[in-house]
């Protein structure tokens, strides 16, 4: 019976473990450690930050699925991972600290065959001074808690706006070095919508604070459409949108403070600057979650498995390089940590070799550029080749070669929700391929394949996001056919 | 960066972004049409995900 161990239950560790299931049977254990028992389809919770849906809607119970599946669930925080065992024995194990509330705070070690960690990111409010709805003065979107939060704030504003006030504000990127730049303009673009339907747009100066150089950049170095036989670019479509929509827009800017109704930031020119603001909704920088790794021999292996971000290092080429030389190959395909084949991390939790954005620095040698983004489509893919990589070797040949999910050579759908309503709704539709550029492959059309790199506008685009809301649960629930649902 | 992000951090509209027209506006909301690209748009993804990964 082999042991598999999963960190995290977000998309890509909950995709692991259904497959995982399904492929094995009942004969081997797996077991998810996650310290929350409510799963959250995070890409909704821009319409629980705009009150259009209620956190219920966007969650459910973990518990019950993994009982019904037969897969152990542990509520905790894995912390450290032993891989070689530790004294006389030399089983690998993982340490988790329990979350639950009958046992909280307590240690134990589960040993593992496999384990994968899928622990996504730590959301560092800390990196910036003031950021953050915890102790700090700006709102966050990133969990359904802190998505009710910023429903609340906005109703507040808008009722001031009713009453008359003008009001100022702000979405965006709480640092530098921020991803989630597709989340920050659907946000955005939801609030312009609520505005309008409140009949207070007129009454708001809506801006948009971005680490993007350019707009339409969403960390992926941009898009190259061809439409009606001209190429057109994720730039001139989202500036359009923008200049449309009225939005303003700050651009490489990089928040270094915000105090009450206060944004500090300085720009790639080294300029500092202040905005002030009534609502601010910014995401912090994500870093891994602090998972430490000790040897045998007790001697701390964690800077040998992680990166310095805290995210785990793969089978990615991490040799540092200038921007000219970043291939598409550097990217990791099976998502094996290095020295440790029966280790892997999907999803956010992987450590990317490098950004797809071109790397900027402001003129006082402040980094100002998006990290690359690790969106749900990837996540899950990765989630999936995963569990078939373990499967395959846990069934057969130990030694079985591992099955490939590189983001250099997969493409993904991005839906951008710029507004709710089944008639009055509207998102920006975006596929890509691949998600890592290639420019060798493709010189003339920013790196990716024209016929799979498509945007478009348009009430369709809200009703294919409403879709897959509801597919992506009803599959996350496990619910009959959940496995004919694509990642 | 463009001349308006140098003058100023905030940019308030882009002069070069083409703006859609009035029709292009009601394209984008019309249901029946915008079904017909919602068939598309899903037969697309799908067709993304059938293929795969690139070889
Ligand atoms: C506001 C917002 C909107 C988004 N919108 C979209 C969208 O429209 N489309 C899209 O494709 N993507 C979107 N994304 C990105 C998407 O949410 C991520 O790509 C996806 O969730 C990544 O999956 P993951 O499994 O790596 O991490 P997560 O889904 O974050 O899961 C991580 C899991 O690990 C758990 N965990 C944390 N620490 C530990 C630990 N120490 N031990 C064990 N478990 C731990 C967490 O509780 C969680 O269960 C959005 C993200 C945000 C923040």
């Amino acid at each position: 019976m082999a042991r598999i161990v999963i960190l995290g239950a977000g998309v890509s560790g909950h995709t692991a473990a259904l497959h995982l299931r399904r492929l094995l049977g009942r004969k081997h254990d797996i077991t998810v450690v996650t310290p929350n028992s409510k799963w959250n389809w995070i890409p909704s919770n821009i319409w629980v930050g705009v009150g259009r849906m209620t956190a219920k809607q966007v969650t459910f119970d973990l518990p019950p699925i993994y009982r019904r599946k037969g897969i152990r669930y542990v509520q905790a925080l894995g912390r450290t991972i032993r891989p070689h065992g530790d004294g006389d024995d030399p089983t690998p194990t993982v340490e988790v600290e329990s979350t639950a509330p009958d046992s909280l705070g307590e240690l134990s070690r589960l040993p593992y065959d496999y384990l994968i960690n899928a622990t996504g990111p730590k959301l560092r409010f800390e990196a910036t001074e003031g950021l953050g709805p915890e102790g700090g003065h700006s709102v966050s979107v990133c969990t359904d808690g802190h998505a009710v939060h910023a429903a609340e704030a906005l109703a507040e504003s808008i009722a001031k706006m009713q009453a008359g006030e003008q009001q100022k504000l702000v979405v965006g990127m709480g640092h530098g070095t921020c991803t989630c730049e597709g989340a920050a303009f659907e946000y955005t673009f939801n609030v312009e919508h609520e505005l309008t339907q409140a009949g207070v747009r007129d009454k708001a100066e809506l801006i948009y604070l971005t680490n993007e150089v350019e707009l339409g950049d969403f960390g992926v170095d941009g898009m190259v459409f061809r439409q009606k036989g001209y190429q057109q670019s994720s730039r001139m479509w989202t500036e359009s949108l923008f200049t449309e929509r009225g939005v303003h827009s700050i651009l490489g800017a990089h928040v270094s403070k915000v105090d009450p109704g206060v944004i500090h930031y300085e720009t790639l020119d080294g300029q500092h600057h202040t905005q002030d603001f009534d609502f601010a909704m910014l995401l912090p920088p994500f870093g891994g979650v602090g998972l430490t790794a000790y040897d045998r021999d007790g001697s701390d292996i964690t800077d040998t498995m992680f990166a310095p971000s805290g995210f785990m290092k793969v089978d990615a080429d991490y040799t540092p390089k200038p921007y000219e030389e970043w291939r598409a190959e550097d990217w990791p395909k099976t998502y094996e940590v290095p020295g440790y084949p029966n280790v892997f991390a999907v999803g956010i939790a992987f450590a990317p070799p490098h950004q797809i954005s071109k790397p900027h620095v402001s003129a006082n040698g402040t980094p100002i550029a998006p990290a690359p983004p690790r969106t749900g489509m990837p996540s899950g893919v990765m989630g999936k080749a995963v569990a078939i990589t373990i499967a395959d070797r846990v069934k057969g040949d130990p030694q079985a070669p591992a099955e490939q999910a590189s983001m250099a050579k997969m493409g993904a759908a991005c839906v951008a929700s710029s507004g709710t309503g089944l008639l009055k709704g509207s998102a920006a539709s975006m596929t890509m391929f691949p998600v890592v550029p290639n420019y060798e492959k493709y010189p003339d059309s920013g790196g990716r394949n024209f016929s799979g790199t498509r945007g478009e506008i348009g009430l369709h685009g809200h009703w294919i996001k409403l879709m897959l809301h509801y597919l992506f649960i009803y599959k996350a629930k496990a619910l009959p056919g959940w496995q004919f649902i694509p990642e | 960066m463009s001349e308006i992000a140098k003058q100023s951090p905030v940019i308030t509209h882009y002069p070069d972004a083409p703006v859609p027209t009035r029709f292009t506006r009601w394209n984008r909301q019309n249901p029946v049409l915008q079904f017909g690209k919602f068939v598309m748009a899903c037969i697309n993804i799908m067709m993304m995900v059938i293929k795969g990964h690139e070889k």
